[in-house]
């Protein structure tokens, strides 16, 4: 992590016009300040977001994220959050408009009445989407119960037309939550979140924990590889920070196929750095700084692939299993 | 033969303590007389780890032969199959490898 002069004496960050997952760079290489301010009590810092004009989920996600990690960090003191009516209007859309004035409507933020919103948060669908956020409590066994008892139904329920998108989202559910619980670490209150119709379906899930480079760069450390580095190795198959556990380092390079076989898109920040794949086209290098990790995958569901798409020859039919 | 049911974990498996939960559950069910079927009805998807830390497990615990005699898996769908496919492959693969 830099600690740049430049970065530590700006009093602002402000928000680019498009907070969208093609501009997502931009708002990472502005929010790093918040970053190097851990327990700095910036005075009169301000958050203005009044540029935004566009805000998709994973804009808003991130924003609502940066805005938690700044007042539980104690990063700035008396700062100030300006919002476009366009970013208001993508809060209220998402669902996060009670969890953000949490932050926007109290000068001194209460821990349980985060956690509280936290709880709130809801599926909502209409005739043509379905937006879910839901939060990742590790400590939380009533928030775990919900995903798995109301939150993932909701979803198998919207798509249920089409059940091979429906194993399709499904798996990659699986494959984030399980990176998500088990590299954090610490509860780290990250926030997943699914938008979509019949034709698509974004998710998202960030953290502002243990990032992928430190996770994964520290079993790699022999190797002397730069951030952007570790994450094209993050894909790749068997590659995982934790060798010989039940941890097989297929996560990533399943959610990498799936997204490259149905010209899908997917982005990982981290620490310094991305990775981005988008329509099977693949690039990874520097951006701003970012604590933790943030994974965005849009899938199309026109053709949905599942993990027997992806790797039917590798697969040992040999194996003696008693199915009925 | 008695029965290990996993509808209260649908639809999908993707957490080490729920993992960790079924596995325990198997195993306890085998040790005070097997053979025991698992039932995945309602389970949707299951994170490689999961199946891994389960399945692989098993599998090299019981070996194949027993592994065969005593687990039978009900209602698995073709992607839940291929998921504890891989699961026990790399189970096998590591070992072999270390």
């Amino acid at each position: 992590m830099s600690s740049s002069n430049k970065v530590i004496n700006k009093n602002k960050l402000q928000a680019p016009k498009n907070l969208t997952p093609s501009y997502l760079i931009d708002f990472i290489n502005e929010s790093e300040i918040i970053f190097f301010l851990i327990r700095q009590h910036k005075v009169g810092f301000i958050f203005d977001f009044t540029k935004v004009k566009q805000a998709s989920i994973l804009g808003v996600l991130c924003t609502y994220k940066i805005i938690e990690f700044a007042a539980f960090n104690y990063c700035t003191t008396h700062g100030q959050i300006t919002i476009s009516s366009e970013m208001d209007d993508a809060f209220r859309k998402f669902g996060f408009t009670k969890l953000i004035n949490t932050f926007l409507r109290n000068p001194i933020i209460e821990p349980q009445r985060v956690e509280k919103e936290y709880k709130n948060l809801e599926v909502s669908i209409g005739a043509n989407f379905i937006i879910a956020p839901q939060a990742l409590l590790r400590h939380d066994k009533s928030i775990q119960s919900s995903l798995n008892k109301i939150y993932l139904p909701k979803i198998d329920e919207y798509y249920k037309s089409n059940e091979k998108a429906v194993s399709m989202i499904f798996l990659v559910f699986s494959e984030v939550l399980l990176n998500f619980w088990e590299h954090a670490v610490s509860d780290t209150k990250s926030i997943i979140v699914a938008n979509g119709n019949k034709q698509n379906i974004e998710i998202a899930c960030a953290d502002t924990g243990n990032g992928i480079i430190e996770t994964l760069g520290k079993s790699l450390f022999e190797q002397d590889l730069k951030p952007e580095e570790v994450l094209q190795l993050a894909v790749k198959k068997g590659v995982t920070s934790k060798r010989m556990t039940n941890h097989m380092g297929y996560g990533l390079w399943i959610l990498d196929e799936i997204v490259t076989r149905t010209k899908g898109r997917m982005h990982i920040y981290s620490q310094g750095a991305y990775y981005i794949n988008e329509y099977g086209k693949k690039k990874s290098g520097s951006c701003g700084y970012w604590q933790g990790s943030i994974v965005y995958i849009s899938l199309p569901l026109l053709n949905p692939i599942t993990l027997s798409d992806i790797q039917p020859e590798e697969i040992n039919n040999d194996l003696q299993i008693n199915w009925t | 033969m008695k029965m290990v049911s996993l509808l209260d974990y649908s639809p999908i498996i993707s957490d080490r303590l729920i993992g960790d939960e079924i596995y325990t559950k198997i195993k306890s069910t085998l040790t005070t007389g097997g053979p025991v079927t698992v039932d995945l009805d309602g389970i949707k998807s299951m994170a490689t780890f999961c199946a891994k830390q389960i399945f692989g497990r098993l599998y090299l615990e019981l070996g194949s032969s027993e592994f065969f005699n005593q687990i039978q898996l009900k209602n698995a769908t073709d992607d839940v199959k291929t998921i504890i496919r891989i699961g026990i492959q790399n189970a096998l693969e590591e070992r072999s490898a270390s």
